[in-house]
């Protein structure tokens, strides 16, 4: 009967540890996952991050290199002339936009508004430095400039 | 007997395998994923730098080519029969030469990748000065096409149909 | 005998299975896991490899644009990154080493320069971008 008790007492003891070791074990393993997902989502919003501010920097400076004539329009504006198109690209509503017109449909003042949102930005502002556009654009990485000569 | 073995068992065979497999799935998943993520991104730069190369080997071409055609013209002006020197000289450069007035106007094309190509143009006029009027980054049409933007012209015939 | 008695023979087989089931396991996931954490690694040092090389390529071609019209590297840099130091054509931006190396020569109406720049971090290359300015009469082109 004694001996009956003891052997009781020690399937317990081990089936707890067991048990514990193994909740350790599935503790461990969820962790480790939840790193892993943290690892892979930091890569991924690093990639958009600097995706969109850079690549908005490249599109605005191709568009200018490609049109016949850049015009600012106020600080965050550009009106770009290629044959008989006209491409606005602006700023708005936390976005970058552009719209494509015919260049006798737009002939007084141009409209910053009814664009397509082509990428995500906190801001851009386009100056004028004589013979170079300096782009800056703000997004969630940080400030970006890049220097463009004039089209 | 068969009940007192249960009772000892604590935990069954096979949990911890299929734990263990189910942890290295999403393991593998989310490098897989990171790594992809990675390397698309290296991709896309690795070609965005390449480019930027190839633009700025064609430009670094138009400018040796404007420097020559400049030197030419600076001559030209010099020996006092700017027209006649200039367009002789000029033409062994390899651009095509349209006049204007006091001058003519080089027009010659660098290619910076099989899609695109570099569209320059430069006015040299007897007085010896020379202005860039096109330094335009393009993309290569095919024979006897135009490519334009699909933008509404204002029409009533939005199909292009007759 | 006294192996199968260790794993599964007597009363307490269930137990002795568990503890062997997790030490192989153990071992299973400590290779793959070592595996994966590799891969990780090197997606994370790509990353960061890849966000800098972006950075750097803008800074790249902000400097040749601005080369492109004056012909002066030094003015071209600070005009594109702002009051650096600069000494004798090298200067550090966004962690890595920026050298330039300028040619010059004279044509017959003026003067052609060509800048190479090489972005390097440590004895790695991350970067080079050759780019030219042709400047007229010792002045700035017509444009």
């Amino acid at each position: 009967m004694k001996k009956y008790r003891n052997k009781t007492l020690s399937d317990t003891v081990s089936t707890v540890g067991s048990m514990l070791l193994f909740l350790m074990f599935a503790a461990c393993l969820l962790m480790m996952i939840a790193v892993a997902a943290g690892t892979y989502s930091r890569i991924s919003s690093n990639f958009d991050k600097t995706f969109g501010s850079t690549a908005s920097l490249r599109y605005i400076s191709n568009k200018i290199k490609s049109c016949d004539s850049a015009e600012l329009v106020g600080q965050s504006g550009i009106v770009l002339r290629s044959g008989s198109a006209i491409d606005i690209i602006y700023f708005g509503n936390n976005g970058l936009y552009e719209k494509t017109v015919m260049s006798d449909a737009e002939t007084s003042g141009v409209d910053l508004s009814g664009g397509d949102k082509i990428f995500e930005l906190n801001g851009m502002t386009i100056s004028d430095l004589g013979d170079l556009y300096k782009i800056t654009v703000v997004s969630d990485d940080g400030e970006n400039s890049a220097l463009i000569r004039k089209g | 007997m068969h009940k007192k073995d249960r009772n000892t068992l604590g935990l069954g065979v096979g949990y911890v395998s299929v734990m263990i497999i189910f942890a290295v799935i999403c393991l593998t998943i989310f490098a897989v994923l990171s790594f992809s993520a990675a390397s698309s991104s290296d991709g896309f730069n690795g070609r965005s730098g390449d480019y930027l190369k190839q633009y700025y080997a064609a430009d670094s071409a138009a400018k040796s080519r404007l420097a020559a055609l400049d030197g030419i013209a600076k001559a030209a002006v010099e020996s006092g029969f700017f027209e006649d020197e200039f367009e002789t000289a000029a033409s062994e450069q390899g651009v095509a030469l349209k006049r204007v007035m006091n001058g003519f106007s080089a027009v010659w094309t660098e290619k910076i990748s099989d899609r695109q190509e570099l569209a320059v143009e430069v006015e040299f006029t007897s007085d010896g000065n020379c202005e860039i009027t096109r330094w335009q980054s393009r993309t290569i049409s095919g024979e006897g096409s135009e490519s334009h933007l699909g933008v509404w012209d204002g029409s009533d015939n939005i199909f292009g149909g007759r | 005998m006294s192996a199968l008695k260790a794993f599964g023979g007597g009363k307490r087989r269930p137990i002795n299975l568990f503890f062997a089931e997790i030490i192989i396991a153990l071992l299973f996931f400590s290779i793959s896991g070592a595996v994966i954490i590799k891969v990780f690694a090197s997606a994370d040092m790509k990353s960061q490899q890849s966000a800098r090389l972006e950075r750097v390529m803008i800074i790249a071609q902000s400097i040749a644009e601005a080369y492109s019209e004056s012909g002066d590297f030094n003015a071209s840099a600070r005009l594109a990154l702002g009051d650096v130091s600069i000494t004798e054509n090298v200067l550090s931006v966004e962690n890595c080493i920026l050298r330039a190396e300028e040619s010059r020569s004279f044509t017959g109406a003026g003067e052609l320069a060509e800048l190479t720049m090489t972005f390097t971090s440590g004895n790695e290359e991350i970067y080079s971008l050759k780019c030219s300015a042709y400047i007229r009469n010792g002045g700035e082109p017509d444009a």
